[in-house]
């Protein structure tokens, strides 16, 4: 057939194309690879010749699309990763906890219990993900539906609950036969397993009802699994039970009213870094930044080390935990008031990682060297010389962070006081009908905000109180003997982040033989602090029981810091890159690849690095990688996201350059207080394990990880299939890479609703329905 | 870890060590139309020939080779026998702990350790036994109440690990071609998972249709329990400058060793002894002057420390500690002795005690918590495991496996257990004895036709005339015990078909309870011929919905004609009053 005349058929066909309802199955953690795998597995015995997952072939494989290659962007984590699926923007929640350095507020997105809990009581209307994104006025894929006409199950980016549901669900664990009842407690209850069985239920009499046109289902029992246990039948077992799910809701489909226009898509999240032969292995980065050698840090993580052998572990509220450091140099027993170190180990293959400021650290040390040691002569002079000329130098900077935050907050007064006046003016009741439109969850979500303000304006108002005393502070009538550190030093806060050059010299507290004098009578900087630098003690650290082949002794693979301009990738001294980008006319973004060794910031903040020759062994591999599909050469030059995804997609870190800038990266938004909330959450590096490593401290998850871009933990699934009106190919196999942004305008433009602001391009051989 | 200069000098591949020992298998034909299947394989140190009879299987086929008219019946664990009289008398004595091996006639007919064919019965004599304790022995005062508690315990205790032994056996048997050969996936599913419910109180009662569910369900237990465990063990091995060591069958890791550098021992290391449950190796006197095993790796002296069983629930579970020999029994004993002294001494009982209830299961919550071994059905089941590990697996170096064979048999805490040095032994005099039984015609031929009779009489009667049948055979010492009329080849005629329908049925309730359309799920000439084949047995009317239900669904329209026939069939049999209920 000639191309014109498929063009014609293809341009009509699409144009008579409709997708009226979309059902989506979300999975978490599902790897490509792992479908594929049991889709090719032929089933014996009565099955002869049918696939494992023989739902999932005939709906999708046969008469569906398969997206070959479909990856997550960002970080292989939930929160992350669900959020770009499920806004269709740029990340705005980058890990699955997030800490403000200046107030240590934690945004734990994967804690449910606290959302609940304020349901209950009329204080919360939605997940901390959703209320996030809701202040960045950035609207989710069931914002583009009704209230009357979205069914949503329970999942990460949840707005409201049924509690229906989960009454519903306690009844269908519990309302068996007394033989099934015994059968299931002979062989243990899966608790989940009821709430699952309730929402299929509800979603299949929800698919009756051709007002509702947006529907999902999500499951974590793959990724709960996965992490725990690596045994393919295990995991095969996970996998078969989600393919007679949609083998059900398919059936269900084909039954109901809109059968011929709905369209049924699967996608997880990211993949799962697991291997039948290869357990992974945890290191403990919280036992390392406690001891000396990680600097005696005090850390703050979001739930406790080893949970499940811990009393305190069984708290369902948690979120903050603090391990103190018995090694501490200068903040023994003050643990509380001074964590300096905050993890977000999630995921597991990589840990975002945060510090107390540098030059914080050493005025805490002279002051409390001023202050408590009380030193005379000359090096009481050297001390306050030292401390002085440390502030004068951060000052500036800080001042004018201080100030700018202060005229920020005082419009968050003005925007308190309008929300104090709309949430009074809610009624404390409300009938039926206003329920049913939405208003009473308005009322919730209005005082969520109202909540989440105030408390910003209390932890805001702290630190730039404690901050004016310490930028007041003058060597012409400083006593030492009128302050005490904690009163000038603002505790449970980081300061500002550090720069690569403070985390090449960072003090952790003074040096064994204490403050030293220079020749010329000043503080010797250099001798007085015990420094570490991180990208070496962490590229350093190994193991001694390392009892798995093909699997390296050194737990950390490279470590990734933003500059200002760039991403740098640390993994040795001679072997890093700066991953640059630029922002084209079109308003299109550029990245290139760019080979250097020994980088290095002096105190000014100049960079200097070397330019060097790409070989093997430099970050990310690409050079070595025999899938890149490109030459070693093209990569040092610049090109689009596009062109870059469809070059390294199928190499050992599939699309990690794109990744790495998606999560480092800042762009400019137009709300300066929301810009700046959103760089106090940006950690100061991110440690990345190497293959079958995991940094997971909560407990142990030998089965498998996520989190790093590994393209076993990146490359996801995404599947469609549509009724006979849907236009969508049948039996086509897509190898055309695509990344999480394309998803949600993919789903929009079939449906007609597309949304041209959209960053990300929708999947070209599904285009119809309109839209764009 | 915290020296980082010299990590790379110390680092120690130790890969952990996979084996696959060798099995055979046997197939001896037993007369009447049946067939034992023997598993043999090498057990480590043995005397004579290299292959031990380890574990036998009874299979019922009614002398065809037909899954579907077969049954899997007894199972015998060849390497152990049940207690003899003086064992028994032993198990008896309140506070004994110690093994006493006399007694025993290896040469006695071994007794299976479970009938697959009537996997309830051992819970409801388990349940009889309790209320007869409960409600007679229990208020007749300590001297009658410890003995026989201490009785009851003991036997229990055994009973499970001979099936908790035939357990670890079978493990080891799933990816071996040959076994694979003769006893189906589904078979080998079936008899591991009756084997651990066995263990289990009211386990026997799990219906038929839930094994597949309940071996994933178990098995995926066992590895998370695996992995969980080995990763705390190597990370605790790795935070305390210890080595640790991974062993397994078929390459997974079901025990650990830890080692310690004899030069680290006299360095003033930190010592964290949480989830070890070992003392501070540094600095200690008796490692400082160690005589004991030792292995030279890499130019390193090494010291075995302690051996773990990494399948146990939360936390490795301590099985041996080669410098406190008697440690590991010490808190085993201590365990027995709070039991025996509470419910047997003192007599007090959870079930009748809130308080007690409340305090013991608070502070074992509060235990478990922290870590500590308290279930002890899971030590049970590590101790089994560990003993057939060390029998099958020959590639520990012979003195370090003699040196664990030895101090797990100082662990024995049950006078009615056999010592695990005798296996070789006991296994081969009690296949010889089960062979002499299965070819003596009043032997095993006899059991196998009354237990046909009774499957019989199971098919045809309901749970209540069943029970009545019981009844009155129990109180009438046996003289009226039930039978069916039919025998030899007449009951094996008629025990086929029976068997082929509920076998076709199960197979299509399946195939119903799957979902929709089952031609995508199914291979459809398999339904076709299920209900063909119960149509042509003469269709159940129990069978009859399950007809009409695929044929509904289905859209594959030869099988929805062969579904309406067989309706036809119904309702012409039903006619003339002709179909079977």
């Amino acid at each position: 057939m000639r191309p014109a005349l498929v063009l014609v058929l293809a341009c009509g066909a699409a144009a008579q194309a409709k997708v009226d309802r979309v059902v989506i199955l979300k999975v978490d953690g599902l790897p490509d690879s792992v479908l594929e795998r049991y889709l090719d597995e032929r089933a014996g015995g009565a099955r002869q010749g049918h696939s494992r997952l023989p739902w999932i072939e005939h709906v999708f494989h046969d008469n569906g699309v398969w997206m070959a290659n479909f990856y997550v962007r960002g970080l292989s984590l939930s929160s992350p990763s669900w959020s770009l699926l499920d806004t269709g923007r740029h990340l705005e929640i980058r890990g699955n906890a997030e800490y403000d350095r200046y107030t240590l507020r934690v945004y734990d997105y994967m804690n449910f219990f606290p959302f609940y809990w304020g349901y209950a009581r009329d204080r919360r209307a939605d997940m901390p993900g959703v209320a996030l994104l809701d202040e960045n006025h950035i609207p989710l894929l069931i914002d583009h539906f009704g209230r009357g006409e979205r069914y949503q199950s329970f999942q990460l980016y949840q707005r409201g609950v049924r509690w229906k549901t989960l009454e519903d669900s306690a009844e269908t664990a519990f309302k068996k036969n007394p033989r099934d009842l015994l059968d299931e407690w002979l062989t243990g209850f899966e608790i989940g397993g009821a709430l699952g069985q309730q929402t299929e239920q509800e979603l299949i009499r929800k698919l009756a009802d051709p007002k509702v046109r947006y529907l999902d289902y999500f499951t974590g029992d793959y990724d709960h699994l996965a992490h725990l246990a690596k045994d393919r039948l295990a995991q095969r077992g996970v996998v078969e039970r989600l393919d007679g799910l949609v083998g059900r809701i398919w059936a269900a489909i084909e039954t109901s009213p809109l059968a011929s226009t709905t369209l049924l898509v699967m996608v997880s999240d990211h993949g799962m870094n697991t291997s039948e032969d290869t357990y992974s292995q945890g290191y403990n980065l919280i036992d390392w930044f406690n001891s000396a050698e990680g600097g005696g840090h005090h850390v703050l993580t979001n739930r406790h080390p080893l949970t499940e052998f811990k009393i305190r572990g069984l708290d369902p509220f948690v979120s903050e935990v603090i391990s103190p450091s018995p090694q501490s140099f200068y903040l023994a027993g003050q643990a509380r008031e001074y964590p300096t170190a905050v993890m977000d180990l999630d995921g597991n293959e990589r840990a975002s990682i945060s510090l107390r400021n540098n030059s914080l650290n050493i005025i805490h040390i002279l002051l409390d060297q001023l202050t408590r040691k009380k030193p005379a002569g000359r090096l009481r002079a050297a001390e306050i010389g030292a401390l002085f000329s440390t502030l004068d130098r951060v000052r500036p900077q800080w001042r004018r962070n201080v100030e700018e935050l202060s005229r920020e907050i005082a419009q968050l007064r003005t925007q308190i006081e309008r929300q104090e006046a709309l949430v009074a003016s809610q009624p404390k009741k409300f009938s039926a009908a206003q329920v049913e439109a939405g208003l009473a969850e308005q009322a919730r979500r209005d005082a969520q905000r109202l909540d989440q303000m105030r408390l910003e304006e209390r932890g805001y108002a702290d630190y730039i109180a404690a901050m004016r005393r310490l930028l007041s502070l003058d060597p012409a009538d400083f006593d030492p003997g009128k302050f005490n550190a904690q009163q000038l030093i603002p505790q449970r806060s980081l300061g500002e982040a550090n720069s690569p050059g403070d985390l090449q010299r960072y003090v952790v507290g003074p040096s064994e033989e204490g403050m030293v004098l220079a020749a010329d009578g000043s503080l010797d900087m250099e001798r007085s602090f015990r420094r570490i630098d991180y990208f070496a003690a962490l590229g350093a650290l190994a193991v001694r029981n390392n009892v798995q082949r093909g699997v390296s002794p050194r737990p950390v693979d490279f470590i990734a810091t933003p500059l200002e301009d760039a991403v740098w990738l640390w993994r040795s001294p001679e072997r890093q890159a700066r991953i640059e980008w630029r922002t084209t006319a079109a308003g299109g973004t550029e990245l290139r690849y760019v080979p250097v060794a020994h980088l290095s910031q002096d105190d000014s903040g100049r960079l200097r690095y070397d330019r060097v020759r790409l070989g093997p062994g430099f970050p990310l591999e690409y050079f070595e990688d025999t899938q890149l599909d490109a030459a070693p050469q093209w990569l040092e030059d610049w090109h689009t996201e596009r062109e870059w995804l469809k070059a390294v997609h199928r190499t050992k870190y599939s699309n990690g350059i794109i990744g790495i800038v998606e999560e480092l990266r800042i762009p400019p938004v137009s709300d300066a207080y929301l810009e700046r909330k959103r760089e106090l959450r940006r950690p100061d590096f991110i440690v990345f394990a190497n293959n079958h490593w995991n940094f997971n401290v909560r407990g142990f998850n030998p089965g498998g990880n996520h989190g790093s871009f590994f393209r076993v933990s990146t490359h996801s699934v995404l599947l469609f299939a549509g009724g006979a009106d849907t236009g969508i190919p049948r039996g086509l196999r897509v190898e055309t890479p695509y990344d999480s942004l394309s998803f949600m305008p993919t789903i929009l433009d079939l449906m007609g609703k597309g949304d041209a602001s959209l960053p990300g391009e929708p999947i070209g051989e599904l285009a119809g329905g309109g839209g764009r | 870890m915290r020296k980082m200069g010299s990590v790379l000098v110390l680092f120690l591949p130790m890969i952990a060590l996979a084996v696959t020992p060798d099995f055979h298998v046997e197939r001896l034909a037993v007369p009447g139309g049946s067939e034992l299947i023997t598993v043999f394989g090498p057990i480590a140190g043995a005397q004579g020939p290299a292959d031990v009879p380890l574990l036998s299987v009874l299979r019922d086929d009614l002398g065809q080779a037909d899954p579907e008219s077969s049954r899997l019946r007894y199972v015998w664990v060849l390497t152990s026998m049940p207690p003899g009289l003086l064992q028994r008398a032993a198990g008896s004595l309140p506070f004994f702990y110690w093994r006493a091996d006399v007694g025993r006639d290896p040469d006695k007919r071994p007794a299976p350790v479970i009938d697959l064919g009537s996997p309830a019965r051992p819970v409801w004599h388990s349940i009889a036994g309790a209320l007869t304790q409960v409600l007679a022995l229990d208020p007749s005062g300590a001297l009658i109440r410890t003995p026989t508690r201490s009785y009851r315990n003991n036997l229990e205790d055994q009973r499970r690990v001979r099936l908790l032994e035939g357990l670890a056996i079978l493990s080891e048997l799933e990816d071996d071609p040959e076994v694979n050969a003769l006893l189906s996936d589904p078979e080998l599913t079936e008899i591991e998972t009756r084997l651990d419910l066995g263990a289990q109180m009211l386990g026997g009662l799990l219906t038929t249709e839930k094994i597949p569910s309940a071996y994933l369900k178990e098995r995926t237990r066992a590895e998370e329990m695996r992995g969980h465990n080995w990763e705390l063990l190597r990370q605790r091995a790795e935070a305390n400058g210890l080595y640790f060591e991974p062993f397994g069958v078929n390459g997974s890791a079901t025990h650990a060793l830890l080692w310690i550098a004899a030069g680290d021992v006299d360095s003033p290391h930190k010592f964290d002894g949480q989830f070890l449950a070992i003392s501070n190796p540094y600095q200690d006197p008796r490692l400082m002057n160690w005589k004991g095993y030792r292995e030279e790796r890499q130019g390193r002296e090494m010291i075995p420390l302690a051996l773990y069983a990494l399948e146990y629930p939360k936390v490795p579970l301590l099985l041996v500690d080669f410098r406190d020999t008697h440690s590991p029994k010490r808190r085993e004993m201590i365990r027995h002795a709070v039991t025996d002294t509470v419910s047997g001494v003192l007599g007090i009982s959870k079930f009748g005690n809130w308080p007690y209830l409340f305090g013991s299961t608070a502070f074992n919550f509060v235990r478990v918590r922290h870590g500590a071994a308290n279930n002890r059905n899971a030590r049970l089941k590590a101790y089994a495991e560990v003993r057939q590990w060390l029998a099958l697996d020959d590639s520990l170096p012979p003195e370090l496996s003699r040196l664990l064979q030895q101090r797990l048999d100082m662990m024995g805490v049950n006078p009615m257990e056999q010592s695990v040095r005798r296996q070789a032994e006991v296994a081969r005099r009690q296949y010889a004895a089960l062979v002499r039984y299965a070819t003596d015609p009043y032997g095993l031929p006899a059991r196998i036709e009354h237990d046909r009779n009774r499957e019989l009489t199971a098919y045809r009667h309901g749970a209540a005339a069943r029970f009545g049948f019981r009844m009155a055979s129990i109180a009438t010492l046996g003289l009226a015990d039930h039978r069916e009329k039919e025998s030899g080849a007449e009951l094996e005629a008629r025990l086929d078909r029976e068997r082929r329908v509920a076998s076709q049925t199960r197979f299509l309730e399946m195939v119903a309870r799957s979902g929709p359309q089952a031609e995508i799920v199914w291979n459809m000439e398999e339904v076709r011929r299920a209900v063909d084949e119960i149509a042509a047995l003469g269709i159940p009317r129990r069978s009859a919905g399950l007809v009409a239900r695929i044929m509904r669904e289905t859209q594959d329209e030869e099988t929805r004609a062969i579904c309406a026939r067989a309706l036809e069939s119904l309702d012409a049999g039903a006619a003339g009053g002709g179909f079977e209920e």
